[in-house]
């Protein structure tokens, strides 16, 4: 009989510590994810750099993406020539109830200018972030079949 | 040279004394109390593998048993087991018969699964688990997946089975583990599930579970184990039975998680109604009708369901060598199923799969669905030692989606589906040392369904089946009983494709003492892909895509394996069993994530091994007073596909399963269930690519408390369900239900 009570004891111990929990509060949110690459990739001089970059606007052209720099976040520069890569850009928002991305995706330098830069793929669908939330996206991009900025026939 | 002579001449004398008879035979009858033949009686000489099961008419026969004292003993469940003492002479044939008391106490002395027949416990050559009617009384088990959460070496990933590891987490596509009900397989026309609420839980006699490959007898779907649930037979006396269980989940106790999601503020409340009734019409005709009305207001937000089910069996004698039986099922359910979390910050509500096309996938699926089974079976039984069954299995699923008003979207857009076959059993024990059981089956299904693209002009999928089986099993002296048995399958993948298998099994059984007997079993297994697993294509709820080229996984099983069991009358009885295993799996068929196709496919890896031991423990003390039962399963599940071997994802290492009953003065009694579960040593990362903070785990310690109350033909019992209100995952993405109440009235006018 001892025995059992030490064992339902040991239950009671071995449950005591909750299980799963909400991660600690944080003000930082991430939007992180994957970009599955189909197709050939361009020659290299033509993919000099892509980023993971998330607008709190829908941008026209390329030159909305200059003009309003301080409404977009970006990831480090991603790897070329490879099947697949990950990304994540962490957000600091401190003293913000949400912030809300309009439009997000894999940008592509396709030249040494400036404005040189086009969307590849595209998540045009609002993406709404709050402190400590952590959003995945999944994106699959197709340099033969590029997304194009809305501005753009 | 002498010696020879001698030898010699002893032999030549010795010769006529040969001629004697040296064997006797037991026969008798075996009746109830009331004067009733009783059928499938089990009559075995204590402590011998001599034994046989009584007929229609509760006759038995045993034959060539060697001369001397024996005690005979005569048990069936729901009834007191008797035991009679009998000096057997040579030549003689000595009567012995039974009047049994019939008892409320169901004792798991009969099972049915290993062996395709009726055999005691002790025969059985393989592990077995036998959870009886009591136990799923006691626990308020409304649903066939609750009641194997309390069975040793089984864990449950979501509405999946896993025995001993065989299983992973399929995303609901197949099943290695075949459910059967009163030995008619169940399996759903869509997905190749187990259809776990189609059941009639208050006329369950008892669950058995079959721990280990079963595709020597039962085929495909058998790979990992059998579930076998079996039905009560109607009363002589009409009974009546009324179950209520209703209860509530406990809001939840972090504040961020209610602040998502409003119904976790409060008590969501659950319900059950359960009416059956039981008896017989005439001297040749009985049954029982059951009915159940499930409401589940769900732990999570879009996990609410409705069930209105109705079951009806029958038993029809016309003659006294002749019976039939039918049972039918009649289910209508409205569900929200709850795929995946929105992340750990976020778990009670579902998730979405934000990705570069044209929508993003969902977290829920909700849908209206209306399923019938029909599975009437004749037994004809030729002589003592002849009988056959023919049985028949129709099975009818009709899905529809709904859409965000709750209307039911059309058929066309859901999934219609039949299953339909049939099968012939042929039992002969020609003496009582020996039986032959050989059959054959054949199967069939057509599903359409929006899951299953249609890419050949066919919109109905289908995959018929064929086969045959045959077992053989042999006393050999007092102590042995070999088995050894053979099933040959045909699979037809496609209209010029059919696929073949032939599993053999072996299996041995010692008695070693009176109480302890050992066994050792081997076997081939094979499971052909499902069409769920062939012909998925999804994008709305999880990208998914379909791998018609899938092949049929095998594996080459052995287990060895002892029981022993102690009785000291009513004072103390111990049993004590354990199993060590090992299946060695081909071409095991898994969910892997395809960069090429941005989606996840079933494909055949190459190896897994999964091995381990598992030991059990129940103690009865002061008769029914104190009951326990411990569990403890160690598992080592490996991927051997690469080169380096590899956890295979979703196999927790540690099984721990513990039960005490304890009875308490004033017709209270009180119990507790404890079910623990090591962290499984691998997740599928890329599916935490999809859903946030899937590959979160924790140990799994649960603890269920109950008090009941008993007087006269009314039971009340209180439970709490995860009582110590932990939060863990079953299968990824997905929170257990938190502590819940539940009040459970059972009413027998």
């Amino acid at each position: 009989m001892r025995f059992y009570v030490f064992l339902l004891f040991l239950g009671l111990l071995a449950a005591c510590e909750g299980g799963l929990a909400p991660p600690p509060p944080s003000p930082l949110a991430s939007l992180e994810g994957s970009v599955y690459y189909t197709g050939p990739w361009p020659p290299p001089d033509s993919v000099r750099e892509l980023r993971f970059v998330a607008l709190r606007f829908v941008p026209q052209n390329a030159l909305d993406l200059l003009l309003r720099f301080n409404e977009l976040v970006f990831s480090d520069t991603l790897r070329r020539f490879v099947d697949y890569d990950t990304f994540r850009i962490t957000i600091d928002l401190r003293g913000v109830a949400a912030d809300t991305f309009y439009y997000s995706g894999i940008a592509w330098k396709f030249g040494p200018g400036l404005l040189d830069w086009r969307p590849l793929v595209v998540y045009d669908r609002p993406i709404i972030l709050r402190p400590g939330d952590r959003q995945l996206l999944v994106l699959e991009a197709d340099f033969r079949r590029p997304a194009s900025f809305p501005g753009t026939p | 040279m002498n010696c020879i002579y001698l030898w010699l001449l002893l032999s030549i004398a010795a010769l006529p004394l040969q001629a004697q008879p040296t064997s006797a035979t037991l026969a008798g009858t075996v009746r109830d109390i009331y004067g009733n033949p009783l059928m499938g009686v089990n009559v075995v000489l204590v402590g011998t593998l001599y034994g046989a099961a009584t007929n229609i008419d509760g006759n038995y026969v045993i034959e060539n048993i060697p001369a001397g004292l024996y005690t005979v003993r005569a048990s069936a469940v729901g009834y007191v087991p008797a035991e009679a003492s009998v000096d057997l002479t040579a030549g003689a044939t000595q009567r012995v018969d039974f009047a049994l008391v019939p008892t409320v106490v169901e004792v798991p002395e009969v099972v049915v699964t290993a062996a395709r027949r009726a055999q005691p416990i002790e025969q059985v050559p393989i592990s077995l688990s036998v959870l009886p009617l009591h136990a799923l009384t006691e626990r308020g088990v409304a649903t066939l997946d609750d009641a194997l959460r309390y069975i040793p070496g089984v864990q449950m990933a979501g509405n999946q089975v896993n025995i001993r590891g065989s299983s992973g987490f399929t995303y609901n596509a197949g099943s290695r583990v075949l459910l059967l009900l009163d030995g008619f397989p169940m399996l759903a026309p869509d997905a190749d599930g187990i259809p776990f609420e189609l059941l009639p839980i208050a006329q369950i006699d008892r669950i058995e579970v079959l721990k280990g490959p079963g595709s020597a007898l039962y085929g495909s779907g058998a790979l990992g184990g059998v579930v076998q649930v079996i039905t009560r037979d109607f009363p002589e006396q009409p009974e009546t039975e009324i179950r209520l269980f209703s209860g509530a989940y406990e809001p939840v106790r972090y504040a961020e998680w209610r602040a998502r999601w409003e119904g976790a503020r409060h008590w969501r409340p659950f319900g059950t109604v359960i009416v059956t009734h039981a008896r017989r019409l005439n001297d040749r005709l009985g049954g029982w009708v059951h009915a159940t009305y499930l409401h589940d207001s769900g732990h999570l937000n879009a996990s609410e369901r409705t069930m209105l089910q109705g079951h009806a069996k029958l038993r029809w004698q016309p003659t006294a060598d002749v019976r039939v039986v039918v049972l039918s099922g009649l289910t209508w359910r409205r569900s929200d199923s709850f795929l995946y979390w929105n992340g750990l910050r976020d778990p009670l509500n579902p998730g979405r799969i934000p990705a570069s096309g044209s929508k993003d996938a969902v977290g829920t699926n909700d849908t209206q669905s209306l399923q019938w089974t029909l599975l009437p079976a004749l037994t004809h039984v030729v002589s003592p030692k002849l009988f056959y069954t023919a049985s028949g299995r129709l099975y009818m699923l009709a899905l529809r989606p709904l859409d965000e008003q709750g209307r039911p979207k059309p058929l066309s857009k859901g999934t219609l589906g039949f299953r339909y076959g049939g099968q012939l059993q042929l039992d002969w024990q020609p003496t009582s040392g020996q039986y032959l059981t050989i059959g054959a089956t054949a199967d069939a299904l057509a599903t359409r369904s929006s899951f299953f693209p249609e890419t050949d002009g066919h919109p109905f999928r289908s995959q018929p089946e064929i086969a045959a089986f045959g077992q053989w099993e042999q006393a050999v002296g007092l102590r042995w009983r070999l088995t050894g048995g053979l099933r040959f399958d045909a699979y037809q993948l496609r209209p010029n494709r059919w696929i073949t298998r032939l599993s053999p099994k072996a299996n041995g059984l010692f008695q070693a003492h009176r109480n302890l007997t050992l066994h050792a079993a081997l076997g081939l297994g094979f499971r052909v892909p499902s069409v769920a697993e062939r012909y998925i294509e999804n994008q709305d709820f999880f990208p998914i895509v379909s791998n018609p080229d899938l092949l049929p996984e095998t594996s080459m099983g052995y287990e060895l394996g002892l029981r022993y069991r102690k009785n000291a009358g009513n004072l103390a009885e111990a049993q004590l069993e354990l199993a060590v295993f090992r299946t060695d799996y081909q071409d095991l068929i898994e969910p892997r994530f395809q960069r090429e196709r941005l989606a996840f496919q079933f494909v055949n890896l190459t190896r897994a091994r999964i091995q381990g031991f598992e030991t059990l423990l129940r103690l009865k003390l002061l008769g029914e007073r104190f009951e326990s039962q411990i569990g403890y399963t160690w598992l080592e599940a490996k991927d051997l596909t690469g080169p380096a071997p590899l956890p295979l994802s979703f196999r927790s290492r540690h099984l721990f399963k513990g039960g005490l009953t304890l009875a308490l003065p004033a017709r209270l009694s009180t119990g507790a269930d404890l079910r623990l579960a090591s962290r499984p040593e691998r997740i599928d990362s890329e599916f935490a690519r999809f859903v946030p903070d899937a590959e979160v785990t924790v140990p799994v310690r649960v603890l269920d408390l109950r008090l009941s109350w008993q007087y006269s033909k009314l039971i009340l019992t209180l439970m709490v369900k995860n009582a110590l209100d932990y939060y863990y995952v079953e299968r990824p993405a997905l929170l257990a239900p938190p502590r819940h109440l539940q009040l459970q009235l059972q009413w027998r006018p």
